[in-house]
């Protein structure tokens, strides 16, 4: 039975002063309650509930109902309040307290729908706090869970080296025959070689009249036969080296006379470095030992050298094997398909095309028909087709081999990068000094970053196709000469990658590796244009010899001399050729891909060493978008040396061959 | 009978916004009203009924004001707020077009037409 206040008809009662929640809040802060003489504001909830004429155990059952809601003081006294005032309803309405407190129901979930109820009342402020702070906990949270997982795929992982790439890689080397290979004989003349000159060790090349000319004479006539033997190697089918990730016994002798020797300033090589033997790549294609470069870079300058010598001797014979031998010394070192092979084999051409280019405009007298003949064939057939189209396959391979040592195997091409992956390559991409990556926080930057690293590194089956992909572009480029050449996809791809945030961590692996397959595919194009001067400058020779002048244009060469005439690299038309005053020139148009007329740099007398740079500028092979952006650093055509060594363009050609030296300029 | 937890979810709002829609009440007279009302079947825990109260003023659909009776306690009088009121409009269509979908289903008896007739009065008064 209700009461009669509880039943009363629909009229208003009226509305007690009852304060907002906000300034009731006010009002129910701790200093507020100390300012009233209260301890504290949640007595005030108790106050309200003992304030009620309720019966000792509903009192009790209120409380405990509003003690476990956990509310604000506020939001517990007006709840404590709401309670009261409705068992005692109930009271009223002949209830006992027994009967209220079980159809009450269970006050745990009370509370708990009542705290979930209450707190959807709450100001808008603290309700977008709480959601950011909700939101800020499920993020800590599904990091911390993210990082579990991938932390335990990261570090309960390890590659696996199943296949051996570098096996692939000597596979035809191996099937050289014995007595095919040079290497053995070249290994037996280094152990006999004496200790090289100061002068000659430091140099490339040396001509007589440098400094310490006596002592690098006096050397190569007590290493005569050192020399002829080197000769003999190089006239051998093949060179028969075997890359491997140690040194071979038969080596050993060789490598024992270098450390020796590695501490004196006179030594044959560059200080070489024991391999460390402490993860995967110890015996990836990444560690394999070539140190028969340093070797071949050394005594393909003796050869050169040996050349001026003869030749300053009047020994055209020895100067053009010489030159001979250096020429298939490069292309022996072409036999492996590694890309600093190719780089060395092109930098030992250059230096002996230089020779070849000074020696044939001052001492012509000394070549032979036959010899020059037997010069022209081997430069135009080098490499089988007479093109220095570099090889990517080791590149390939390489690579191939690096990403088992460093990902997972996922049976179907996928995997994942590993921690052992990742320490060792940071050994080989880290730069000196310089913080570039977790990795060079230790062990503490793996464990923070490692996993996630990994899950966000590319795939192995995705780096492979990203790698073989660029290789694919690599090589296309390679095949198509300068003048067909547009922008670099390759370059443009990797500068897409460096570009983005996210692929520049995915594919760090790639493009920390890759080597700038730009320039060397340029380099190779170059080497093709310094060639074919030189082919056109034998042919020259050859004319002048049974005509008695150079001929009027190079068609007069075509065909007995030349089986055709060699392109200018730099825009697809014929070599350019004159002959004035009975000086015969041919030149390309070089880096401004514009025809000067066969106009060199002009240097003063004084710049003489400075001049070998300039020519530098002359021939560079420049994208459009880089010679329209060097064009801009001086106005017009620039022939200032000051200009042109701050990178401005230079308005001359490149001057392939001269049939005379060209005269140093009055100084100003 | 029991109400199911989800049905009583559904319905329990709706049966206060409509008590509400005549004449304030408080908690008490609600808990009594919704179980005479309806034959005991939307008896509800008085635990929950609070909570719902809360929620129903959270949503802006009740309003809560504590207010002096005749006998001068004080009592929290709930009343329908305007959006209430169009919610509750909302949900009695809704639960009619339910009704006669369950009656055609023959899983409740046929409405009969003189409440037809009166819902359809109502409803267009709503």
């Amino acid at each position: 039975m209700m009461s009669d206040d509880a039943t009363a008809p629909a009229g208003k009662p009226p509305a007690t002063a009852s304060p907002s929640p906000f300034l009731e809040r006010l009002l129910l802060t701790p200093v507020t309650d100390l300012a009233r003489g209260r301890i504290t504001g949640r007595r005030l909830a108790r106050a309200a509930i003992a304030a009620s004429p309720l019966p000792p155990s509903l009192q009790n059952f209120v409380d405990d109902v509003v003690s476990r809601t956990r509310l604000w003081r506020s939001e517990r006294r007006t709840v404590a309040r709401e309670l009261a005032a409705h068992f005692e309803d109930g009271l009223r309405a002949g209830r006992t307290s027994d009967q209220l407190i079980e159809s009450f129901g269970d006050p745990a979930q009370a509370a708990l729908l009542i705290r979930r109820a209450k707190k959807r009342l709450r100001p808008l402020p603290w309700q977008a706090l709480h959601r950011a702070k909700q939101g800020i906990l499920l993020l800590i949270g599904f990091i911390v869970f993210f990082y579990v997982v991938a932390a335990a795929r990261f570090f309960l992982s390890s590659p696996t080296v199943s296949h051996d790439y570098l096996a692939d890689l000597n596979a035809p080397l191996r099937a050289i025959a014995e007595s095919d290979r040079a290497w053995p004989i070249y290994r037996e003349a280094l152990l006999a070689m004496e200790l090289l000159p100061q002068q000659q060790s430091a140099a490339d090349a040396l001509r007589p009249g440098d400094e310490g000319w006596d002592g690098v004479l006096a050397w190569l006539e007590r290493n005569e036969a050192f020399i002829a033997r080197v000769r003999e190697a190089s006239m051998m089918p093949a060179l028969g080296y075997i890359p491997s990730t140690a040194h071979h016994p038969e080596d050993m002798p060789l490598w024992n006379r270098t450390v020796a020797e590695a501490g004196t300033a006179r030594s044959a090589v560059d200080q070489p470095q024991e391999p460390v033997r402490d993860n995967l790549l110890a015996d990836s294609m990444m560690a394999v030992l070539l140190p028969h470069l340093a070797h071949f870079r050394r005594v393909s300058g003796i050869l050169v050298t040996d050349a001026f010598r003869a030749a300053e001797e009047g020994d055209g014979e020895i100067m053009a094997a010489d030159l001979r031998a250096a020429f298939a010394m490069s292309e022996q070192l072409r036999e492996v398909p590694y890309l600093i092979n190719e780089l060395v084999a092109i930098a030992i051409l250059w230096r002996s095309f230089d020779a070849l280019g000074e020696l044939l405009t001052d001492r012509p007298e000394l070549f032979s028909d036959e010899d020059l003949v037997a010069l022209a064939h081997q430069l135009a057939t080098m490499g089988g087709d007479g093109s220095f189209r570099l090889q990517f396959h080791g590149e390939r391979l390489y690579f191939h081999d690096l990403v088992q040592r460093t990902y997972t195997d996922g049976g179907l091409g996928g995997g994942h990068v590993t921690p052992e992956g990742i320490r060792a390559l940071s050994m080989f991409t880290q730069r000196g000094g310089e913080i570039d990556s977790f990795t060079d926080y230790g062990d503490a930057g793996m464990i923070a970053v490692g996993p996630f690293y990994s899950v966000l590194a590319a795939s192995r089956d995705d780096i492979l196709a990203r790698w073989e992909r660029l290789m694919d572009l690599t090589e296309a480029e390679a095949a198509l000469p300068l003048w067909q050449r547009g922008a670099s996809r390759v370059q443009e791809e990797l500068e897409r990658i460096a570009g983005s945030p996210i692929d520049s961590i995915r594919y760090r692996m790639l493009t920390s590796l890759i080597p700038a397959v730009s320039h060397v595919n340029t380099s190779a194009e170059l080497t093709t244009q310094a060639r074919d001067g030189l082919l056109v400058a034998i042919a020259l020779r050859l004319h002048e010899r049974r005509h008695g002048r150079f001929p009027a244009s190079l068609a007069e060469l075509w065909p007995g001399l030349l089986p055709e005439i060699p392109r200018d690299r730099f825009d697809g038309a014929a070599l350019r050729y004159f002959v004035r005053d009975g000086v015969a020139v041919i030149y390309s148009v070089g880096t401004d891909r514009d025809d000067d007329g066969g106009v060199l740099i002009p240097y003063p007398e004084s710049e003489g060493q400075r001049w070998s740079l300039l020519d530098q500028q002359s021939r560079m092979w420049l994208s459009s978008k880089d010679l329209e952006r060097r064009s801009a650093i001086a106005p017009g055509p620039s022939r200032d040396i000051r200009e042109i060594m701050n990178g401005a363009v230079p308005d001359a050609d490149w001057v392939l061959w001269m049939s005379e030296r060209p005269a140093p300029q009055p100084e100003d | 009978m029991r109400i199911e937890r989800e049905l009583m979810r559904g319905a329990g709002p709706v049966a206060v916004l409509k008590l509400l829609e005549r004449r304030e009440m408080y908690g008490y007279e609600l808990v009594e009203a919704l179980a005479s009302k309806t034959g005991g079947v939307l008896d509800m825990g008085q635990s929950t009924l609070y909570p719902l109260l809360y929620n129903l003023e959270a949503k802006g659909l009740v309003r809560g004001e504590w207010r002096e009776a005749e006998s001068g306690r004080e009592r929290k009088y709930y009343a329908l707020t305007g959006r209430g009121r169009k919610h509750l409009a909302r949900e009695t269509k809704q639960w009619r077009s339910l009704a006669v979908a369950m009656a055609d289903l023959g899983i409740i008896a046929q409405p009969t037409p003189r409440i037809l007739a009166n819902d359809i009065i109502e409803g267009g008064a709503a």
